[in-house]
């Protein structure tokens, strides 16, 4: 706030010295003119009477001609002196209106205002550079969790939209350049409570200077960026960047996940994205001979695991030697719109098709051609900008892939809780029928809604109930806390995914399981079962009753339990 | 702004004119003997009083440690003036006695204390100018 103090004093200056410069010779004037007293004798106006004389006359123009009436030389001044002061005021109340609607000082007040704002932050936060598609849908959606974020956008508009948002509670935010050194230092990058540092703005350099600066500054915390091209993936990623995350390999391995794996990918969709894919879905054949139009960033990353896999695939491509693709027989020269280059790279006997260009109405014209050739191909497509999101919606597209979805899905998976990120990282190692099982519980909990996922710690801030009972030397197994909270012999909707103890990972732990203190324990059911199992962890008379069935405490709950149960 | 040359601060020089105009003005009026009202023209009073408002003015806003302590000592001298030259006011518009040598005494006193804060300015001033390495 200091800087606005100056910056007002300096532009008054101005009108300031107007002011006192016109005064000061409207003065002089009064005191040098010669006047008339009552009788007609000749004097001067003393400086004391002529200061009192134009300071009314300046604010008012009233009062009328003090001490004695004026001669036509003093009126001849007085003309003079009304016009000059009422320009000198009209100058410095101007001047002091364009301070206040000046751009410089808004922004000067908005920066104070934001570093005040982020200062006083008594809960951990995390910082969100980039506001845009990623950054808006990621923002909203940990601001529904529960969780404190803070945005910087460098363009307005941006920043106008946050502000229509409507989020569930007040986000600090500010429009800058948040590459900048000093605007990360106003976010709060050195606040001992901001707890990790999200990158999404559309420049991969600024990107990696904001990662570079959180890094420096606090090695340990954890530090989430977007990437557009391998060279900075590599770049971000030599200096322990936590979670790099570029779109097209994302997709790329769920897509081969998805062609391989079906079950274990099915899992990952549940548990990755809120809108899941049917359990059916992993019926369908998938292997075989893939069509793939377009061989940019999107085209090289699915290549590349094509070939690992060793599965044979047709390039279509416009501008072949440009990518740096020999002709061979399976490189097509053409853009994949037209039915003769789909059936050049035999579309007709293939099992896939990936519209992978850059330009939206092409990927939609390869999908609708393809799909009149071969009616049975599985299409995948690639949607470049979210205007067109209902439009692709109707082509009635397979796997669609939607950059800002899923970075954003992703983040908030990597966000929600680490142990989420673990589960996935074991679940590559285990079979298919493991898997197949485990999405039949799923399907068989959730239904078609969202499959939410949610970690337990069993320590003293979070879990104080069952850590007190455990201290005490109680036994409470996993599926006591599965039990709901008012009748004990319903359970909730929810199941254990991963139990971690000291370092070791238990996956799909049984509810006979008995708990130990600082055991982590991720969930996953619908969201209403986590409130009620993060509510019952922290009551003891809510824990002893799931645990025995026996109804303690006072008076009061007695009370309310039988009101509640009708017991 | 030619013949300042362009190596230098164009606002320091003008905050310079002001600063020591207020001590020239200053001094004029305070030479003379102190009990005596002829020897001290109100024109000066008026003059070095106006001329210090705006070397103060000239200070607002300025961020650095000497620009506060010129502010702060140019501030002194217009308090000093601005209570000279209402103990004139006071003495011939108001007071029975009308210019006496007890209040011409006391307004040139206080214009003494004012010109002690504008050489204090001044000196400051040639101190800053004399650290600037060329």
């Amino acid at each position: 706030m200091n800087y606005v103090a100056f910056l007002i004093l300096r532009r008054l200056r101005a009108p300031l010295i107007a002011l006192i410069v016109i005064y000061s010779v409207l003065i002089l004037g009064y005191v040098l003119i010669p006047g008339e007293d009552a009788n007609g004798n000749a004097y001067r106006m003393s400086f004391f009477h002529a200061f009192y004389f134009v300071s009314f006359m300046g604010s008012t123009i009233g009062f009328g001609e003090l001490p004695y009436a004026f001669t036509a030389a003093q009126r001849f001044w007085t003309i003079i002196a009304i016009y000059s002061s009422v320009i000198a005021w009209i100058y410095s109340i101007g001047a002091v209106v364009a301070i206040l609607r000046d751009e410089s000082f808004l922004r000067l007040l908005q920066r104070g205002r934001f570093r005040y704002r982020v200062t006083s932050e008594k809960e951990p936060f995390y910082i969100v550079c980039g506001y845009g598609l990623t950054g808006s849908s990621v923002v909203e959606k940990m601001t529904k969790r529960g969780m404190r974020c803070v945005v910087i956008d460098m363009d307005h508009a941006r920043i106008e939209a946050l502000e229509l948002d409507s989020l569930p509670f007040d986000v600090p935010n500010l429009c800058a350049d948040a590459s900048d050194p000093d605007i990360l230092n106003d976010a709060g990058i050195e606040h001992k409570n901001c707890i990790g540092v999200v990158c999404l703005t559309n420049d991969d350099h600024a990107n990696l200077s904001i990662a570079i600066t959180s890094k420096l500054l606090k090695p340990k915390r954890m530090v989430v960026s977007r990437v557009a091209t391998q060279d900075y993936a590599k770049n971000l990623a030599s200096f322990g960047t936590d979670h790099i995350l570029d779109p097209f390999e994302i997709f790329a391995d769920y897509l081969i996940g998805a062609i391989h794996q079906p079950y274990q990918h099915l899992i990952y969709d549940w548990l990755i994205s809120p809108e899941h894919k049917a359990v059916s879905s992993a019926y369908t054949k998938k292997q075989g001979m893939w069509v793939i139009c377009g061989y940019g960033r999107f085209g090289k990353a699915l290549k590349k695991r094509f070939d690992q896999q060793d599965m044979s695939t047709v390039i279509i491509e416009p501008k072949p030697e440009l990518r740096g693709l020999e002709t061979t027989v399976n490189v097509v020269k053409g853009l994949g719109t037209e039915a003769d280059t789909l059936l050049e790279a035999h579309i007709t006997s293939a099992v896939g098709v990936i519209a992978g260009t850059a330009d939206d109405a092409n990927n939609l014209s390869i999908v609708m051609t393809a799909r009149e050739l071969n009616p049975d191909l599985i299409m995948v497509a690639r949607q470049n900008h979210r205007l067109n999101r209902s439009v692709f919606g109707a082509a009635g597209i397979d796997m669609l892939m939607d950059p800002s979805k899923i970075i954003s899905n992703h983040i908030l998976a990597l966000l929600k809780t680490p142990l989420l990120i673990e589960f996935l990282d074991r679940l590559v190692a285990e079979q298919e029928e493991w898997s197949k099982e485990l999405i039949e519980c799923m399907e068989a909990l959730v239904g078609k809604n969202e499959l939410d996922s949610w970690s337990l710690v069993l320590d003293k801030e979070s879990a104080p109930a069952v850590y007190q009972e455990l201290r005490m030397g109680k036994e409470i197994a996993l599926q006591d806390l599965m039990k709901h909270p008012h009748e004990r012999r319903k359970s909730l909707d929810c199941m254990p995914l991963l139990l971690k103890r000291n370092d070791s990972l238990i996956m799909t732990p049984a509810g006979e399981t008995t708990l130990r203190i600082d055991d982590e324990v991720l969930m996953c059911g619908l969201s209403r079962a986590a409130s009620w199992m993060l509510w019952l962890v922290a009551n003891d008379n809510a824990l002893r009753y799931v645990v025995s069935g026996e109804e303690g405490g006072g008076y009061v709950w007695k009370h309310w339990v039988r009101q509640h149960l009708g017991k | 702004m030619l013949i300042l040359g362009s190596k230098m601060n164009t606002e320091k020089v003008v905050f310079a004119f002001f600063i020591v105009l207020a001590l020239t003005l200053n001094f004029g009026f305070f030479l003379g003997e102190m009990t005596n009202p002829e020897h001290h023209n109100v024109y000066e009073l008026f003059f070095a009083t106006a001329v210090s408002l705006i070397a103060t003015v000239m200070k607002f806003g300025d961020r650095t440690h000497m620009g506060a302590i010129l502010l702060a000592t140019s501030l002194v001298a217009d308090l000093q003036l601005i209570i000279a030259a209402v103990i004139w006011g006071w003495a011939v518009q108001v007071s029975d006695a009308g210019m006496d040598g007890a209040a011409i005494a006391s307004i040139v006193s206080l214009s003494g204390g004012a010109l002690l804060a504008n050489l204090l300015s001044a000196v400051l001033l040639s101190i800053e100018t004399v650290m600037i390495r060329r």
